[in-house]
């Protein structure tokens, strides 16, 4: 073959001298993100350990005080325990009505399959307020008039958060060797003790994720919570909600950090769990 | 088919911690010239490889491509063309358009483009295939079309690494011939990276075999084979019989050694009374003869026990047990004379095939 | 299988197993939306839903479709279609680009992605009121922003006006989503092999090159998944709007108008008229889910087999 000439390099092309590097883009805009996302709790965190109402440059306490948590302590206290009171509820009945229906998508064959698997996803997608709407109804002037506020909204928050427990789940068992059940049947366990015995230990961690999901999904809820409450049920958003409304600012934001102390704290306890459990 | 290029490395150094994992490497490698960094997983081969190509920078040293350093060069601006292990084809485009990448960024015309393209698509034998997508084709296209894009932008440098592992074993054999010749036509300088030795010696002008960050030998297929420069060449090219033993006497061209199996002559590196050696023998090299038969006085020889005879038809492989528990391994072409299991046989090599390497 | 009848054993017990479900389901969630769908056709004026406490029967109601076309036709209505729709495709938008700076980067940075992960999931695990509250104090007029800008440095003449507008809403509704668009941009980047990247470097592409020739086009089916997921998840926010839209007088997104029609239930307003809203938000919610299933399915036949979205 004749030698040729190769084809010029491309030069070394720049869009304008004085624009940064394209590949600044990135870093910049998680560094703008990130600082979006923290600084706002920062300012809310300042207001409720300020001594007075005014903050250094918006943003920094002038003086440390714990006053307001001191004051609102009942407040926070009750709240918490209203948002557990229904929280708790909520995890246990979202495990035993959501553990068949993984098992029964994973492992079983039947008509209807498809459907289920979608019907799943549902609740996630409906908007919650048409739920909460629909929920308000039945339990206010419908069928279950009577029933209790607390149950009322422990439903609702469960039908919500059905997904957030099946979906690990299903991830799950689609890990676990089938055969295992199997081997247990053989060796003359019953079909609730095989599972019982053999699956659900290996499960365990993301049970554990699904239950902090729901658990996450219960206390955040506030469409739901509105519509179905009472006067004398004051869930943490609720009562957040509540001390901003009315005016006493640096009183919600206190309730607000105590409660986001309390949810990441609750998280993070059931993230290390998770990672723990992990015996095998 | 372009102005081929001479490559220069310059005592590159690189450390990923604590790990050193080149070590002051220095290679020239002439234009158009077909050369192999061969060696075992972690000696430094891809990173090397990747550095010349620009990704990932050297921590001391300089990379000098046709006397331009391109050592802080990004990869976008260093003509090199480089042909990755996964074949890298952009899925969202057509065989066409993955070949003519590199030519519509040099904004070069149309034209131009589709002749190059139908050229180059044409060497690798894929002119049929220009309009598929690159997971409609097998791995063997896949592997040609990604050649073809490098090839395409004609760049003073082709860097191939492990292109042919993924393919399987008769697939190997065929690609790499082409490859080869493919090379000879362009006569791009070229740098391919292997861990199979066989490979590289089949298709290189020029091997650079490679431990642990460092140059162990460089020589064409020949030297690496027939006259190792270390134990390391030795044992991981080809298959060796090693000897361990100490140097007894070292004069002129070569060197005495006492090893279990007693004394046995071999041709010099180097070795200094005392040292520690091993003494290396291709299998090959080795005749067998009946004991008791005379045989030349000038070389090697021993007596041993014939322990294991396998016949493979191109060869027939046989294992001698000589003094003290030493098996030398040999390999007797077919036609020669039989050894039965069990026979007594006098191994003879010639001295310059032994070699003693520092231990 | 032994077969009782024409039902099998392992449809009997899969049907029990999934039994509860099916009727929590059916009981709080399809029946209501029945009912409500039901009344959204209902001339009359009365309070209750039909099944659910209503006092006529069926048969009484009058069907009509003036809810529907009010909904269309008078101009409050068309301002809180428009404001959410609007809303909820900027939203999209701004997460959508947002998320492909931040998740293209944790992709490629592996070490420092679990670290940004865990600062963006915060939102995710407070409740949405903490961080709304929070971006309204940041933002009000004793809040940092204001402080340097109007304060300090004097650039405008006035605390910045935030609550009742567009913007605020927008803002919330980035603050509360940001966590769900990163974190699936980041792991579709992570699903383009680097080998790419540096293949088109090889071949001469500058990075801006790169990013427009390889990386887009590849991610793009996954980047108009996630955009119709935000839209979808905006749509029905809720929070944001309440607080930060400045109630019934500010801009009023589709969610609080329903809100706001049922705690005026006793005032003004009809309950048809409110079920005639809950239906025209479910259905495009539930239109904007069928379609961001459909592009996933397309764009990822490959690669998902039987996995349950």
């Amino acid at each position: 073959m004749v030698p040729e000439k190769a084809a010029p390099l491309p030069a070394p092309r720049r869009a304008g001298g004085f624009l940064p590097p394209f590949r600044w883009i990135f870093p910049a805009t998680t560094l703008g993100l990130i600082l979006f996302i923290i600084l706002p709790p920062i300012t809310l965190l300042s207001l409720s350990v300020n001594d007075r109402f005014d903050l250094v440059w918006g943003i920094f306490p002038a003086g440390i005080s714990f006053e307001l948590y001191r004051d609102s302590g009942p407040a926070i206290l009750r709240s918490v325990a209203d948002s557990m009171r229904i929280a708790v509820p909520t995890v246990l009945l979202s495990f035993l009505v959501g553990l068949p229906v993984a098992y029964a998508l994973v492992r079983l064959k039947f008509p209807g399959r498809g459907l289920l698997a979608e019907l799943v996803n549902l609740p996630l997608v409906f908007p919650p307020i048409v739920l909460a709407f629909g929920l308000m109804q039945l339990f206010k002037q419908g069928p279950f008039a009577g029933v209790s506020p607390w149950v009322a909204i422990v439903l609702g928050h469960t039908i919500v958060s059905l997904p957030f427990m099946i979906q690990p789940i299903i991830a799950a068992l689609q890990r676990v060797d089938i055969a295992v059940e199997d081997a247990a049947r053989s060796l003359g366990a019953g079909p609730l003790r095989a599972f019982v015995t053999t699956v659900l230990p290996v499960i365990v961690p993301s049970v554990l994720t699904g239950v902090a999901l729901v658990f996450a999904r219960s206390i955040s809820d506030f469409e739901i919570t509105l519509l179905l409450t009472t006067p004398e049920i004051s869930t943490m958003p609720i009562a957040i909600y509540q001390a901003f409304e009315s005016g006493s600012t640096r009183l919600g934001a206190a309730v607000a950090m105590a409660t986001n102390l309390f949810a990441v704290g609750v998280i993070v306890i059931l993230e290390v769990a998770v990672r723990r459990v992990r015996w095998w | 088919m372009v102005n081929a290029s001479d490559l220069s490395i310059q005592s590159v150094t690189k450390s990923f911690g604590s790990n050193v994992v080149l070590n002051g490497i220095s290679i020239d490698v002439e234009p158009g010239e077909f050369m192999t960094f061969l060696g075992p997983s972690g000696c430094g081969k891809t990173t090397l490889l990747r550095m010349i190509g620009g990704f990932g920078e050297p921590d001391s040293g300089r990379i000098m491509l046709a006397g331009r350093d391109i050592t802080h060069l990004p990869p976008n601006q260093r003509d090199c063309g480089f042909v990755f292990q996964s074949y890298a084809l952009f899925p969202h485009m057509t065989v066409r358009a993955n070949v003519a990448y590199g030519l519509k960024l040099r904004k070069l015309p149309a034209a131009e483009i589709e002749s190059r393209v139908a050229t180059v698509l044409g060497m690798v034998g894929l002119e049929a295939f220009a309009d598929r997508h690159p997971k409609q084709l097998s791995g063997g296209q896949q592997q040609r079309v990604a050649i073809a894009r490098a090839i395409a932008i004609r760049p003073s440098l082709l860097l191939m690494d492990e292109p042919l592992s993924n393919l399987d074993a008769k697939l190997r054999e065929r690609i790499r011939f082409e490859l080869r010749a493919l090379q000879k036509q362009l006569g791009i300088t070229t740098i391919f990276v292997t861990h199979d030795q066989e490979e590289a010696m089949a298709v290189s002008d020029r091997i650079i075999v490679m431990n642990k960050g460092n140059v162990e030998q460089i020589g064409t297929p020949a030297q690496i084979y027939g006259d190792p420069a270390s134990l390391f060449v030795a044992d991981f090219v080809g298959v060796n019989n090693l000897v361990p033993g100490t140097v007894r006497q070292a004069t002129g061209a070569t060197v005495m050694v006492e090893t279990a199996a007693g004394l046995m002559e071999a041709s010099h590196h180097d070795s200094r009374a005392g040292e520690n050696v091993q003494l290396a023998l291709r299998p090959e090299m080795i005749s067998l003869a009946p004991a008791g038969q005379a045989v030349a006085a000038t070389g090697g020889q021993l007596e041993g026990t014939v322990t294991m005879a396998a016949f493979l038809g191109a060869a027939t492989r046989y294992e001698v047990e000589v003094q003290n528990g030493v098996v030398l391994k040999v390999a007797a072409p077919a036609g020669s004379r039989p050894h039965a299991l069990g026979s007594r046989v006098l191994c003879h090599w010639p001295v310059e095939s032994a070699h003693a390497l520092r231990a | 299988m032994r077969k009782s009848g024409l039902i099998s054993r392992e449809t009997w017990l899969a049907w029990l197993l999934v039994a509860p479900f099916t009727l929590m389901l059916l009981g709080l969630l399809v029946a209501p939306f029945l009912s409500i769908f039901i009344k959204s056709f209902s001339g009359l004026a009365t309070f209750g839903l039909p099944f659910l406490g209503s006092p006529e029967a069926l048969g009484d109601m009058q069907p009509t479709a003036t809810h529907y076309i009010s909904i269309l036709t008078e101009p409050h209505n068309q301002a809180v279609i428009l404001n959410t729709l609007g809303i909820s495709a900027v939203v999209a938008t701004l997460l959508m680009l947002i998320g492909v700076g931040t998740g293209y980067y944790m992709a490629r940075h592996r070490s420092l992605a679990p670290t940004i992960s865990a600062i963006v999931t915060y939102p995710s695990l407070a409740p949405a009121v903490t961080i709304i509250f929070g971006i309204l104090w940041f933002m009000s007029p004793t809040g940092p922003v204001n402080h340097i800008l109007f304060q300090q440095l004097e650039w405008i003449d006035e605390p910045l006006e935030f609550t009742g507008t567009f913007t605020a809403i927008v803002v919330g509704d980035l603050a509360l989503f940001a966590t769900l668009a990163v974190r699936m941009m980041a792991s579709l980047f992570e699903m383009i092999d680097p080998a790419l990247e540096d293949a088109s470097a090889s071949l001469g592409a500058t990075e801006r090159e790169t990013f427009f020739n390889v990386l887009l086009p590849l991610a793009a089916p996954g980047l108009a998944a996630v955009w119709v997921f935000i839209f979808i998840r905006t749509m029905v926010a809720y929070v944001a709007a309440l607080v930060l839209g400045g109630g019934a007088k500010g801009v009023v997104v589709l969610p609080l108008e329903i809100f706001t029609r049922i705690q005026s239930l006793g005032i003004s307003g009809t309950m048809a008229q409110i079920c005639a809203f809950a239906v025209v938000l479910a259905a495009i919610t539930l239109a904007g889910r069928a379609l961001y299933l459909f592009i996933v399915r397309r764009a990822f036949r490959d690669r998902l087999q039987g996995e349950i979205l």
